[in-house]
């Protein structure tokens, strides 16, 4: 069985390779591949190492397409002249994935999630109303969040708070507040859940399908003294899930690369992500007619005047900064 | 009657030929170890003073990466993986020294049970050791379900003594295998020697430890280096704002924007200097004496009857150990493992083996499974022979440069958290020119399986470290004197002696292989996932049942091919290799 | 005629550090010879003796196995392949193996069929004794038992030069007579030429066809065993095969071969090194065998006894003159300590060197 893979599954002249970390994105590839006939090698990471590999192969990049959370990652990339812009055909976008795509092409946007989403266990604590409800003594000692240094989906939900505050400072000093009041900080989504599963903390700050993954498991299964609801705050920052081209990568990587964002950013592609109706798959399309997975309740606008867009360009440069005061000051 | 085989005139074509076979066998060894572990570390290392070298900054000789490091924050994460590495290695090696000594040369009761323990507790992941603990402390847990809440006890675990404990704890293997290859050849005259003149028993315990130092220090360099490249023990109890330890800063400097590989390697390089200081520390202390021990005199040990307060201080020392150290991962993996969401411990829960069930028909556990063994078999092979040939260099006499040159890079190896070292590996297996000519491993199975040989080496050579200096040169002198090559030597003597380590050392690697995550999910080749990358799949979605039931079978499947390999050996190995060092009960 | 290689080894050179271990050594020996080579710790036998089986090398010099030479350089011919064997002093058997197969490892380059190979070990058990103990693990066998396993596996394939690294000074002394009598016949009876080293004079008296004294890496004297004892070329080697006691004095006359020697208020004649002068102040070396309590000779000085031990033929004495001590005085009587006697001298087995001054 070894013997017979000592060398890759297809090599890289003749199939996309996919760094992804995403769920779904193995089942879109097999779908990609049963309609185009190119074979697609998945990567299958969390956004970490995603990171780490890409910037390793940089004199000799082996990835043809990156797909994950965020778009910090993809502006850092477009900033160090490393993507193909690219805008496929046809392609219709509701009023989220408009404001959510970028200009240039840079990168594909199919669909978002929200950071975050505000997991409560209303068997023990109220709903929070706002942020700096939050910070109140209803709510002392009792709020998780995760690491930016660690989760990839999480800095830009301080980028949203810097976006909404009006400045790098505010940000600072209202995450300082909540530190005062015992704000909590675990390694990501997965481990802020669990902490609020075992009663660690009762509010949990998580990617929103997370907080939707949680809430309608113990819906299904309930345990005594948890019963987790979700709530967004003013404002909540949308999150979009970006798939990037390599620059850099051969003619046949690229080609093949366009066409599955041709692919992906079809009707079709989003119901094959949202099929399995946990995790990664409870995000809301940004293509026009697309639609949400049935776990997803409501389907978000900017009418409401909750959610807002931050620039990744804008915010990407300093995420190194705002990481380690982070680490230093509030993890 | 047979000559010398060359007659004179013969002698440069044979000298020739001689020169030549001379160079192989060492050469090759030499020339494995420079593309698997060498090139690797060097590569990246050199990335802290030149960024350019592999397109990872604008300049081709800075010091600008090292400015980084001194930040007072950082300065004391070093400081804190320093005392975390120190505390460690010097508990670990002392439990594991108490621990060979009561299961080596008593009649214990406990000592089998060790024996098996072992391994379970070499494959214990940190995270299960570190699950299992929370689950008693933390809130909600098991003391808090029964009444008791220990809020003490519960910040000591999430600092730096449970941090330290725990490291310790995951020492203690490693330690317990280098020190009881090297007790069980040290033959018992030299306590009696002790005895016979007056010393007590103690006395006779501290010249048999003083005998036994360089595996001491072995345990110690091996523990020391293991724990300050630790990240997920740390990372698990704790947080880089309430303990944070160097390797934060490293794993923070390549797994999130702004990715900086010239940081990481410069923090690499701090964290080198550590282990240095250990090699330096162990190398004095072991300058100039003699620690050559096993021979053909040595005689078998007879076992210590002990006394019955004796054998009950022994025993519950033994199982103590084993509770603590095992019993609550143990505990840990269970209870995650057999519970309905992880809510409430107690109350309101069902035990049942549903995750287990639907874990065994998961594609993510069964050709993960299948593939890491077979890997994990690969590389426990091939690593053992290159292990033993490294440990015999190591505790040659002969002070080369070769000698120095594999000990640093050994222990460069260990100390170098995994991520880092597979990084190197895409920097030295994805040069473009390589790629060029056809030579392009980066992306194949191969590729990994030599990085997990890579990995597995330092360990391994230094689990037989202890052995091999025990080793009496005339042994090997003799098989020259008497017709047999160089392989033949190692083939019929030297091999044989050291079977029942190599036999250690080979399932210390095949389960520390088959569970092995940073190198593993930085060059696995896509559609091989490797089976940790599985789990730590199914664990990030937030499945902790399925994913914990995934680590149980994959531990016991573990478990299975050294209780296999264990039995092969008893029943197939000539009686003469089972003997040696074996104690007359 | 014999099956030993002819051993030659020309200006042998070798240093640790800044000690020279070998400064300029030559040797030859015969075919079938038994050369004994005697010296002090770290004279420099044990470099040799490795050398010429292969395990460490010269840094200059030649060594020629019959007409080959065998190193060259940093080149040098494996020691399995000189077709000799070695008997250690720690005994270096192979722990893993029993007896049997101890000595049958050591057949295997001979390539022999099965049933012959195992003849012949079982036939060299037999001949150090020990047919009963194949079957038995090294650490099964007592310390004489093993050196026998060990002599049996360097002869069992006829090897053309047998080498021997000290091999009895880890032996208790009635076993280690025994085992030197086995490794002299042994040795004869197969023909190979031999090199055996020892520091124990007794020792290599008993065994050499001749011997080699040895101090820091030079040959003092080579020659037969008689030769060495009866006329050693210098002090050195005078002391270090078995002195009974050394007295100064003066020359008082030179004869044709000695002279006498004015020791305050006696005198001895005593046989002279060359090139000795009325007047010079000389050391007189005794040999143990030249005292005797027999006084028959005029060559005699007054003692007394200061200690007797019994040696089963009789007593050996250790006596004080007024000159110096004298051990090793043998008599089949016993004469009390503290008594008066006359000892005399053989002029031939003492020797006058000229007095070293420091």
């Amino acid at each position: 069985m070894l013997a017979g893979s000592l060398t890759p599954v297809a090599s890289a002249a003749e199939a996309l390779q996919l760094y992804a970390a995403l769920d779904y994105s193995t089942d879109v590839a097999t779908a990609f591949t049963a309609k185009t006939g190119i074979p697609v090698n998945v990567t299958a990471l969390s956004t970490g190492p995603l990171l780490a590999k890409i910037t390793a192969e940089k004199n000799n990049p082996q990835w043809g397409a990156y797909w994950a959370d965020g778009a910090e990652p993809c502006a850092a990339f477009d900033i160090d002249k490393q993507l193909l812009h690219y805008k496929p055909k046809g392609l219709r976008l509701n009023a989220v994935g408009m404001k959510l795509y970028p200009k240039n092409g840079a990168y594909q946007v199919p669909g978002f999630t929200e950071m975050v989403g505000v997991v409560y266990n209303s068997a023990k604590v109220r709903k929070p109303t706002s942020w700096d409800d939050l910070a109140s003594a209803d709510f002392k000692n009792q709020v998780g969040m995760n690491n930016p240094s660690i989760s990839g989906p999480t800095y830009p939900f301080l980028a949203g708070l810097m976006e909404q505050l009006g400045s790098e400072d505010a940000m600072k000093a209202y995450l300082t507040k909540l530190k005062a009041n015992g704000l909590r900080v675990f390694d990501k989504n997965s481990k802020t859940i669990a902490a609020l599963n075992t009663g660690v903390v009762n509010v949990a700050l998580v990617q929103s399908s997370a907080a939707i993954t949680n809430v309608a498991k113990y819906k299904a299964s309930p345990v005594a003294g948890l019963t987790p609801a979700v709530t967004y705050l003013q404002k909540t920052t949308v999150l979009p899930s970006c798939l990037a081209i390599d620059g850099k990568a051969s003619t046949f990587q690229q080609d093949a690369a366009k066409k599955f964002a041709d692919f992906v950013m079809t009707t079709d592609a989003v119901a094959i992500m949202t099929k399995s109706n946990v995790g990664d798959s409870l995000f809301w399309p940004a293509i026009s007619g697309g639609l949400p997975a049935p776990a997803t309740s409501r389907t978000p606008t900017f009418a409401s005047g909750l959610l807002q867009v931050v620039d990744p360009y804008k915010y990407a440069p300093i995420q190194g900064r705002i990481q380690d005061w982070f680490t230093k000051n509030i993890a | 009657m047979q000559k010398v085989e060359p007659s004179r005139d013969s002698f440069s074509s044979r000298a020739l030929l001689f020169v030549r076979t001379k160079i192989s066998p060492m050469t090759l060894f030499w020339l494995v170890i420079i593309s698997i572990l060498v090139l690797p570390i060097i590569l990246f290392l050199a990335v802290a003073f030149s960024p350019k070298l592999l397109d990872q900054g604008p300049e081709w000789f800075t010091f600008n990466s090292f400015k980084a490091a001194a930040d007072p924050y950082f300065l004391q994460s070093i400081w804190h993986s320093f005392v975390m590495g120190v505390v460690s290695s010097l508990l670990a090696t002392a439990i594991a020294l108490g621990v060979a000594w009561i299961v080596l040369r008593t009649n214990s009761a406990a000592r089998k049970v060790w024996s098996l323990a072992i391994f379970a507790l070499l494959l214990a992941p940190s995270y299960l050791i570190a699950l299992g603990w929370e689950r008693i402390f933390e809130r909600a847990g098991v003391l808090n379900i029964a009444g008791i809440d220990l809020p003490f006890i519960r910040d000591l675990l999430y600092g730096p003594v449970g941090i330290a404990m725990i490291l310790t704890f995951k020492g203690i293997p490693f330690a317990y295998l280098v020190i009881s290859n090297a007790m069980r050849g040290l033959g018992e005259e030299f306590e009696q020697a002790v005895r016979v003149h007056g010393g007590s028993r103690i006395a006779a315990f501290k010249m048999m430890s003083t005998l036994l130092l360089p595996a001491l220090w072995s345990g110690i360099a091996i523990v020391f280096a293991e724990s300050i490249s630790d990240f997920g023990v740390a990372s698990q109890l704790s947080s880089p704002g309430r303990y944070s330890v160097a390797t934060f800063t490293l794993y923070r400097s390549v797994m999130s924007l702004p990715v900086s590989f010239p940081l990481c390697a410069a923090i690499s390089i701090i964290l080198l200097m550590l282990i240095i200081l250990a090699l330096f520390a162990q190398s004095r202390a072991l300058r100039g004496r003699s620690f050559r021990v096993l021979s053909g005199r040595t005689r078998p040990i007879t076992r210590k009857k002990l006394s019955k307060t004796g054998a009950f201080s022994a025993n519950t020392a033994i199982y103590g150990l084993l509770f603590v150290t095992l019993g609550i991962p143990v505990f840990g993996a269970i209870s995650a493992s057999m519970i309905q969401g992880l809510g409430t411990v107690l109350a309101n829960y069902q035990f049942n083996f549903d995750n287990y069930f639907r874990v065994i028909k998961s594609p993510l556990l069964r050709a993960p499974l299948l593939f890491s063994a077979e890997a994990a078999l690969i590389t426990a092979t091939v690593a053992v022979i290159l292990a033993a040939i490294s440990s015999r260099l190591l505790v040659s006499t002969k002070n080369g440069l070769g000698k120095k040159f594999l000990d640093f890079f050994l222990l460069a190896a260990v100390g170098l958290p995994g991520i880092v070292f597979a990084i190197g590996y895409i920097f030295a297996y994805n040069l473009p020119l390589a790629q060029k000519y056809g030579f392009h491993l980066y992306g194949t199975v191969t590729l990994l399986v030599l990085a997990y040989i890579a990995t597995a080496l330092p360990s391994t050579t230094r689990s037989l470290v202890g052995n091999m200096n025990q080793f009496q040169e005339s042994l090997s002198e003799a098989c020259r004197v008497h017709g047999s090559n160089g392989i033949k030597t190692w083939l019929t003597v030297v091999l044989p002696l050291i079977s029942r380590p190599l036999l250690a050392a080979w399932c210390l690697t095949y389960c520390g292989t088959l569970l092995e995550l940073p190198v593993s999910q930085i060059l696995f080749p896509p559609g091989h996932a490797p089976l940790a990358v599985g789990i730590d799949h199914a664990l990030g979605n937030y499945d902790f049942g399925g994913g914990t039931a995934m680590e149980v079978f994959a531990i016991i499947s573990a478990l299975l091919v050294v209780a296999v390999a264990f039995g092969l050996y008893e029943k197939l190995a000539p009686i003469g290799w089972k003997q040696l060092g074996r104690a007359r009960s | 005629m014999s099956n030993g290689h002819l051993v030659k080894i020309e200006d042998a050179r070798k240093n640790y550090g800044s000690l020279a271990a070998l400064d300029g050594l030559s040797l030859t020996i015969e075919p079938g010879q038994f050369m004994v080579l005697l010296g002090p710790s770290g004279s420099g036998k044990s470099t040799l003796i490795r050398s010429l089986a292969g395990i460490e090398k010269f840094d200059a010099g030649s060594i020629f196995l019959d007409e080959n030479q065998v190193n060259r350089g940093p080149v040098n011919v494996a020691p399995e392949k000189r077709n000799l064997a070695m008997v250690f002093q720690d005994y270096a058997l192979w722990p893993h193996l029993s007896a049997f197969e101890n000595i049958e490892y050591a057949l295997q380059r001979r390539k022999l069929p099965k049933d012959i190979s195992k003849q012949k070990v079982n036939a060299a058990l037999n001949r150090v004794g020990l047919s009963s103990k194949g079957k038995n693990y090294p650490h099964e066998l007592s310390g004489g038992e093993q050196q026998r396993v060990a002599l049996a596996r360097a002869i069992v394939a006829d090897p053309a030069l047998l080498l021997f690294d000290e091999p009895l000074s880890n032996l208790d002394a009635d076993l280690r007579e025994r085992l030197r009598i086995e490794i002299s016949t042994l040795t004869r009876e197969i023909g190979a030429t031999a090199l055996y080293i020892t520091h124990d004079q007794s020792e290599a008296f008993a065994l050499a066809d001749r011997i080699g004294v040895i101090n820091h890496g030079k040959l003092e004297q080579v020659d037969l065993p008689e030769v060495i004892y009866e006329r050693p070329i210098n002090r050195f080697v005078a002391n270090f095969t078995g002195i009974a006691g050394t007295f100064t004095g003066q020359v008082k006359q030179v004869l044709k071969a000695s002279c006498i020697v004015a020791l305050g208020e006696d005198q001895l004649e005593v046989r002279h090194t060359v090139g000795l002068e009325v007047g010079q102040s000389v050391d007189v070396l005794i040999r143990p065998a030249a005292t005797s309590f027999q006084n028959e000779s005029e060559n005699r000085i007054g003692a007394e006894i200061t200690d007797i031990a019994y040696r089963g033929r009789g007593y050996e004495h250790a006596i004080t003159t007024k000159y110096g001590t004298l051990t090793g005085v043998f008599d089949t009587r016993s004469h009390a300590r503290g008594g008066t006697i006359s000892v005399s001298i053989d002029p031939d087995r003492c020797i006058a060197f000229r007095s070293e001054t420091k």
